[in-house]
């Protein structure tokens, strides 16, 4: 560095002071004036200046990557300047990367490092707090071997070996459904030698070479129990029940043979020979393999199209029963070919353990009793490809020195890949001048060039680890490694790399060699489950304990113990009443079983919620309410019946008073003559008392109301009428609408139809509607007189002047 | 014991020895550029205030080891005596800080980062605004749809 880099800085950082607003730029000046403050809290109530903002961009960014995410909002809430710094997505990558010590191994949200930072932080709060629901339940059903969560549906079915039979509960209310699955036909517990289970099939293997499977469903009638046709030579040892190909399942038993059968038929579609042992796992890969694994060590491998092989077979049969005979095609047998894996030690005993398929890299871990390294082979040339774990014991982080693998599992969910990451990275290196980035930056486009040679070469995976550097070990970890997870019997956990592992591998011929990435010293027994995700693991051991972990820091986020009371008669060395069997987790949730218990746990805030609506939900309108809602109902009838009895009353009363006011009976016809030749007398008088008294101005709308209302007046008064127009309803309901909108417009040319109260005009339409609703005619009659009656009460004071008028009092 | 002899903005020089003056990036290539030389580094962007105090800093952390600050990036605690360094007026604290990242010694450009990380953490968005003299120059538009996107911190 020269002068150059002097020019260089002043300029940013004028730059940077152009940038911040007003009260920024006269920074410099108030320098000397402030010189003699002294403290930081005298400062801030003397000094006016945001000595703050004299620093430029990246110091600031600098500052904000050691804050959290809450702080770092509220920063953003400050001001513009420093807004505009938070927007950039680099500074909350720099945050996280100050918080974690280093990038996540997968990430949890693609779109922006500040979501993933927030989720993080949100998800360890909440997973450390433990806080939600957590529950044990017993199914009852014995030891519980095997497991199937569906958050989504709320149910979970748990199943035993010992006992030959499932059952289903809600792993939020420990609830179990009452008809359990069994194994048999007969609906006895029945021992069973393999099991197998899916979110709607059981699989059940027995000793004495047969196969069933039950179908479960809603009703208990529509679950059917299929006992297939064919049978092993020996005891059922291992399924397989694909995800991929609906009807076809796997079987493995003490003959050696691993058997395909078609789950619709339960017929048996082909043998496939595999070692003179015992099987101990199986597995069928979506990318046409089955994988067997031996007690002798050895590990088979078939190339077969499972939905091809069934469709071919189904083809078959139906041209057989149609009568056409065909030769079995040739290509069938050579698909059939078997390769075999090696076990490592052929001296010593070494029944495989288990065997994982990673589709990625089109390898195989296997991992073996009593062997405490984890073997990586490559699935076409079946040549050993890595190795987990140093010969070298004395190394630091050397992998499983104590105890033997008993547990792996690993990350199959596929990780992001990150197309913005180059994007991101070059607006750091453009932002920070700090070489760490730049480093940064190398070391990730390095990493480009590894996966993209792997993408090329696929078939020799030690091809990708070839670049070799020297790198401190923090900084190998970019976001796309996936991990490997294995515990071992003295207790600790290893995570590994999968795939990426440019550091953490050194070679030694063919075989690499690759090193975890974290120890942990988890459980002071055998691990006997691990769950690991992007976010977190969850170890669980023989003593009964559940931990859970953060892989990114290495530190333990919680622990469920397996709490029994102190005086039990509990053997607490019985591996079968205190070992974690299963694993099962989702963001929030999980379920363990622990020896004959299932432990589940809420940590979601919703959890408490979630409890709340089933509460509700279950509460069902008891006999009681029913029995108050009765009563206000018949309340309320009783209400309306004397309500109308006073309407009818008043009602009456309204028609004695229009008697009166009728002139002692003058006819309708008589009537409205005489109003409109009131109308037609008095103009120039309702033209002057328009503007001036209010009295006359209802003076108009009044005649035409009373016009309005002869037909209802005709029917008051002509009972014998109302009778005849009541028979026939609909009838009436028209002749109703009819005349009710016929007199206005009839009397339109001598009233003025322009102040028709709306109001009227409604209630006049609603009677048709309220008699052809069907009801009764005596109803409809009260109904009538009701709306009637209410019209005339309206009425009558307009009416009257009207009369008044008629009279000569004006 | 070579010494090393410094300009600073206000013309006022400082020796001080070679491998305390090295804690500066910048100050150590620019050594290396130019070799051995008598002249004195001019340094325009500090005054001699900051210098002294810079100067003060190196002295004290001259003996640590150069380590790779990625594993003591996490913390956000300091140590005692750098608290105490740091204990000045919001100016010189941010003339360190300035000074520091042009000078290039990132362990003490972190200890700055960290005293005001340590300042902002827990405050409200007020607090801080006092704290620093910023003025709030959002307009009611802009403070509801800031509200708007910060809702997921209320609801823990």
């Amino acid at each position: 560095m020269s002068l150059d880099s002097f020019t260089e800085n002043d300029n940013t950082t004028d730059i940077e002071q152009t940038k911040t607003n007003d009260a920024t730029t006269n920074t410099f000046k108030d320098h000397s004036s402030t010189n003699n403050q002294y403290g930081l809290s005298s400062s801030t109530t003397t000094s006016t200046t945001a000595y703050i903002h004299q620093l430029s961009v990246e110091v600031v960014a600098h500052i904000f990557a050691r804050l959290d995410p809450i702080s770092l909002t509220t920063v953003a809430k400050t001001c513009r300047y420093w807004r505009h710094i938070v927007k950039d997505d680099v500074c909350w990558k720099n945050a996280f990367l100050a918080y974690f010590g280093q990038l996540p191994y997968k990430r949890l949200r693609n779109t922006s490092w500040k979501s993933e930072y927030i989720l993080r932080t949100h998800l360890i709060r909440k997973w450390e707090k433990g806080r939600g629901t957590l529950m044990t339940f017993n199914p009852k059903i014995g030891s519980v071997d095997t497991i199937f969560v569906d958050f989504e549906n709320h149910f979970m079915m748990a199943a035993s070996k010992e006992q030959g039979v499932a059952v289903k509960c809600n792993p939020a209310t420990g609830k179990l459904e009452r008809h359990l699955l069994y194994s048999t036909d007969e609906g006895m517990p029945t021992q069973v030698s393999a099991l197998k289970m899916d979110s709607n099939r059981v699989l059940w293997g027995f000793s004495p070479g047969y196969i069933t499977m039950t179908t479960r469903a809603k009703t208990l009638v529509r679950r059917q129990l299929k006992v297939f046709s064919d049978f092993h030579q020996g005891a059922v040892r291992v399924l397989c029940l694909p995800s991929f190909v609906p009807d076809v399942v796997l079987s493995g038993g003490d003959d050696g043979m691993v058997k395909i059968w078609d789950a619709s038929t339960g017929l048996s579609l082909t043998d496939l020979y595999g070692s003179t042992s015992s099987p101990t796992c199986l597995e069928a890969t979506n990318d046409h393999h089955v994988i067997a694994g031996f007690t002798n060590g050895t590990v088979v491998l078939w190339n077969l199209h499972l939905g091809k092989l069934l469709r071919h077979r189904q083809h078959v049969a139906l041209q057989q029963q149609q009568g056409i005979e065909q030769p079995d095609h040739e290509s069938e047998n050579s698909s059939r070919q078997r390769r075999l894996i090696h076990p490592p030690l052929i001296d010593k005993d070494t029944p495989v353990q288990s065997v994982h398929y990673d589709m990625v890299t089109r390898t195989l871990l296997v991992a073996y009793d009593g062997l405490s390294r984890l073997y990586q082979y490559n699935i076409e040339t079946c040549q050993l490809v890595a190795i987990f774990g140093s010969e070298d014991l004395d190394r630091p982080l050397a992998g499983h020195t104590l105890g033997t693998i008993c547990a792996v599992t690993w990350d199959i969910e596929p990780s992001f890949h990150f197309t913005d990451e180059t994007v991101l990275d070059s607006r750091m290196t453009m932002n920070g001048n700090n070489s760490k980035n730049k480093n940064g930056q190398q070391q990730q486009q390095q990493q480009y060039q590894g996966n993209k040679r792997q993408q090329g070469s696929r078939t020799s995976l030690s091809s990708s680890s070839s670049p070799q550097r020297p790198s401190t070990p923090s900084t190998s970890t970019s976001p796309t490694i996936r991990l490997v997870a294995t515990g071992d019997t003295s207790g600790a956990i290893c995570l590994w790399p999968l795939n990426r592992s440019s550091s953490n591998t050194t070679k030694t011929d063919d075989v690499a060699v690759i090193h975890p990435l974290r120890q942990f010293l988890g459980h002071e027994s055998p691990i006997s489950a691990i769950h690991l995700d992007g976010f977190k693991m969850v170890s669980g051991a023989d003593d009964g304990w559940i931990r859970i972990w953060d892989p990114l820091t290495g530190e333990m986020l919680h622990a469920l113990g397996n709490k029994i009371p102190r005086h039990a008669p509990v053997d607490r060395t019985d591996v079968s009443l205190m070992r974690v069997k299963n694993i099962f987790c989702d963001e929030y949730r999980g379920v363990a079983t622990i020896g004959h218990q299932v432990k589940s746990w809420d940590f979601s805030s919703q959890s408490l919620l979630g409890r709340k609506i089933i509460r509700t939900k279950s509460k069902a309108p008891t006999p009681a309410l029913r029995d108050e809602l009765h009563y206000e109902i018949k309340q309320e009838v009783k209400a309306s019946q004397l309500t109308l009895a006073e309407e009818r009353k008043e009602q009456a009363l309204a028609a004695k008073e229009m008697d009166k006011w009728t002139l002692g009976g003058l006819s309708d016809e008589e009537m409205m003559a005489y109003a409109m030749m009131i109308s037609q007398e008095q103009p120039p008088l309702t033209e002057t008392q328009e503007s001036a008294t209010a009295l006359s101005s209802s003076s108009s709308p009044s005649s035409q109301q009373q016009h309005e209302h002869q037909p209802s007046m005709d029917y008051d008064e002509d009972e014998a009428l109302l009778q005849a127009v009541m028979a026939s309803l609909n009838m009436s309901g028209e002749t109703d609408l009819n005349t009710t909108t016929d007199t206005p417009s009839s009397s339109s040319p001598t009233t003025q139809i322009t102040n028709i109260p709306a109001s009227l005009m409604d209630s006049d339409l609603e009677w048709p509607s309220i008699e052809s609703s069907g009801q009764s005619s005596p109803v409809a009659t009260t109904q009538h007189n009701r709306t009637e009656s209410s019209l005339e009460d309206e009425d009558d004071e307009e009416l009257q002047y009207v009369l008044r008028i008629s009279r000569g009092d004006i | 014991m070579s010494n090393v002899r410094l300009l600073s903005s206000d013309n006022e020089e400082f020796v001080v020895q070679k491998e305390v003056a090295e804690r500066s990036v910048l100050i150590k290539n620019m050594l290396e550029d130019v070799g051995e030389t008598d002249s004195a580094i001019p340094l325009p962007n500090v005054t001699a205030k900051v210098l002294k105090k810079v100067i003060e800093w190196c002295d004290h952390h001259s003996s640590d080891p150069v380590t790779t600050d990625e594993t003591e990036r996490r913390t956000t605690d300091i140590d005692e005596w750098d608290q105490k360094f740091m204990e000045v007026d919001q100016e010189t604290l941010f003339d360190i800080i300035l000074a520091a990242n042009y000078l290039d010694i990132k362990p003490l450009l972190d200890v700055g980062c960290k005293t005001v990380a340590n300042m902002i953490k827990g405050k409200t968005a007020e607090e801080i605004r006092k704290i620093f003299n910023i003025v709030n120059d959002f307009t009611p538009e802009e403070e509801a749809q800031i509200r708007k996107e910060n809702e997921w911190a209320e609801d823990r």
